[in-house]
């Protein structure tokens, strides 16, 4: 059930039985009071004829005796409620224009203490009414009744009772309509807040509520955005590492086929096709060659996992000469081969690093630097502050590919860099070590007039 | 009879020089798109064309338009093996599309389907002291007509056309008898026999273990 309904009948049977109580209670009290009305109405009359009746008896006794005069004067009172009897010498009826009998008379029983006028009074249901009666011995001789039909009061007690119940129904379904708009718009947000979490189940993370309150629901709901929030920013970055391993994985079997192609397009054609004998060397050689390229490649891709998976990394002071040396020796081969110089310059610097990744880094930049460069220019590398500089000025790298030259398997000019066996991955690497630095890069590059690559390093590490 | 080449990888390109040199065409390789554009201009009396698809300068899609404004059907060569470069490729009018890696002898029997579609393909090859007449399945040796079951000129035919490469018996089968015939490699032996008997050929249909027969001249 829902709790709007749940609580609308709670609180409609509440108010219900609250209202039922109260009348009740006001019943009985109205009743009372319409009871002691009808019977102080009932007894003045009584008191009335009763005393005009002992008045005239005082002044002439005699009439006492005399049933005519009796009947006269109760006749004469144009009332049907009055019965007068005569007890002395023996009980005779003289005046009864009422419904009951001497029976029903003798049987009532009258109320033991008189009022203050000498009144005994007693009650009588008969015949589908309800009387009152009142008696009074007059004089000795005489017993005056006097019957009040009090049936008025059940009549209006009826009334009352219909009211009251019509009044306590009318509040009832008032309370729970008013009740019913309200929780409506208490709860409205609670329903905003459900279909919007059937929205974010069925993937579309990026909903949120509008709060605009500041109860328990406002608070609610602004939970529910902040988690909305944490769910969407955890659930991008999933999707994005997921389509960039994707793409990765779409590159590298790219980058594996066409040595693949190569390696085994040889060997078949070793195999069945019958070849000079200078072109079966080259085949062996074009082989080699390529094996070589996947060996580089797996390497390389070897030590991305590494560095993935947190490997251990050996950070120590290290100067920067030490490094710069390591790096100039690693690089005679390019610098060699295209007669480039390469001046280092650093102040005694040493950084917080791992000595074996950051000469990588350093190789990486220099082998870059000299692929892009003309033979026989030259390459900077140096140390300046917190930062480390590698700067050629060779042909530079277009505004629109510095973004791109960072991720796995992308090249400049692809057929250049292959030449010069690389597989794309130098700089992804450099990239991923120098974040395990918390070192930045920043590439300052013209087309033409060369690339300044320059690392900086935390400042409190220097 | 020459083909041009468009493969940015020397490897690969080289790889595929040998081959086709070696079944008697003449090859042409150049790594860069905008290059083989600019070469076309002066010289476009090729058979065919060999196209990567991703090349530096002007890429394969672009070079196709290229090359078929001087009528020369191509083939894509392409590590792209998704569905939709592959239609894409076809769409734009490519005569065949290889994704790499790929077999030599596949590259050769596409490329000879293609020249045959396009009657580029010869009618007649000489090949040691025999013409092959294609049109006419007839073998002259000498100038003499040496009479061949169907079967064997189909045998001899597949040979010559693809002379100095190895192909193996199961691949024989297959382009010879079809892919539908239910026979043994044993069909292939005796027919090779046949061959070399009726035409003297013991010398030059080589055996080579493990792989199959070679033409030789």
């Amino acid at each position: 059930m829902k709790i709007r309904t749940r609580i609308l009948w709670l609180s409609g049977t509440a108010v219900l039985a609250a209202f039922l109580l109260g009348d009740l209670f006001l019943w009985v009290l109205a009743q009372k009071s319409f009871l002691n009305e009808a019977v102080v109405k009932a007894s003045q009359s009584a008191y009335e004829i009763s005393d005009r009746l002992v008045w005239n008896l005082e002044r002439n006794p005699s009439l006492e005796d005399d049933d005519i005069f009796l009947q006269y004067y109760f006749k004469n009172l144009h009332d049907d409620f009055n019965i007068c009897v005569r007890t002395w010498p023996e009980l005779t009826e003289i005046y009864n224009h009422t419904n009951l009998s001497m029976e029903q008379l003798s049987e009532l029983e009258f109320d033991e203490n008189e009022d203050y006028r000498g009144f005994q009074s007693a009650r009588l249901d008969w015949g589908g009414s309800h009387y009152m009666i009142f008696f009074r011995q007059q004089n000795g001789r005489l017993n005056y009744y006097r019957v009040a039909d009090i049936s008025g009061v059940w009549d209006k007690m009826r009334g009352v009772t219909l009211c009251m119940l019509a009044i306590s129904l009318g509040v009832g379904v008032t309370v729970v309509l008013l009740l019913s708009i309200f929780l409506k718009k208490a709860l409205h947000p609670l329903q905003v807040l459900n279909d919007t979490t059937k929205r974010m189940a069925a993937g579309l993370y990026d909903q949120r509520i509008t709060v605009g309150r500041q109860d328990e629901i406002g608070q609610l709901g602004e939970s529910f955005n902040k988690m909305a929030e944490a769910v969407e920013t955890r659930t991008r970055s999933l999707e994005e590492s997921e389509k960039r391993k994707t793409l990765f994985m779409g590159d590298l079997t790219h980058e594996l086929k066409t040595p693949m192609t190569a390696i085994s397009g040889y060997a078949q054609t070793l195999l069945s096709v019958k070849l000079k004998e200078e072109d079966r060397q080259e085949a062996l050689l074009y082989i080699y060659e390529e094996c070589r390229r996947l060996e580089r490649l797996s390497r390389k891709m070897m030590k991305l996992l590494e560095l993935d998976q947190e490997g251990e990394l050996v950070f120590e002071m290290i100067p920067v000469q030490q490094i710069f040396i390591r790096a100039e020796r690693s690089c005679q081969g390019i610098l060699k081969e295209k007669q480039l110089t390469l001046e280092c310059s650093q102040q005694g610097q040493a950084f917080f690093m791992d000595e074996d990744l950051m000469t990588d880094v350093l190789v990486n930049l220099i082998d870059n630097a000299g692929k892009a460069s003309a033979p026989g220019s030259k390459i900077l590398l140096k140390a300046e502050g917190s930062f480390l500089e590698v700067r050629d000025f060779g042909c530079g790298i277009p505004k629109e590919e510095q973004d791109k030259i960072l991720e796995p398997f992308y090249m400049v000019d692809k057929s250049r860099s292959r030449r010069y066996g690389g597989a794309g991955l130098g700089l992804a690497l450099t990239a991923m070590i120098l974040k395990k630095h918390r070192v930045s890069l920043e590439i300052q590059s013209r087309v033409g007039e060369g690339t300044r690559m320059i690392l900086r390093f935390p400042s409190d590490e220097v | 009879m020459r083909i041009l080449i468009v493969e940015d990888e020397t490897a690969i390109a080289r790889m595929i020089a040998m081959n086709l040199e070696a079944a008697n065409y003449e090859t042409t390789i150049f790594g860069d798109g905008l290059e083989a554009v600019e070469a076309l201009e002066q010289d476009h009396d090729y058979r065919l064309a060999l196209l990567d698809v991703m090349l530096p300068g002007v890429d394969g899609f672009a070079l196709l338009k290229v090359v078929k404004g001087y009528g020369i059907p191509a083939i894509f060569l392409t590590a792209k093996d998704d569905l939709l470069s592959k239609i894409q490729g076809l769409k734009s009018g490519a005569e065949d599309y290889i994704v790499k890696p790929f077999e030599v002898l596949e590259l050769l029997v596409r490329i000879e389907k293609v020249l045959e579609r396009f009657g580029k393909s010869k009618d007649v090859i000489h090949i040691l002291d025999m013409e092959i007449n294609f049109s006419e399945h007839t073998v002259r040796r000498n100038g003499e007509e040496v009479p061949l079951k169907p079967m064997e000129f189909n045998l001899l035919s597949v040979l010559a056309k693809n002379k100095n490469i190895a192909i193996s018996r199961e691949s024989l089968l297959r382009m010879v008898w079809g892919v539908d015939y239910v026979g043994e490699t044993r069909t292939v032996d005796v027919h090779i026999g046949q061959l070399r008997k009726k035409l003297g050929l013991s010398q030059h249909i080589k055996t080579i273990s493990k792989l199959g027969y070679r033409l030789e001249e």
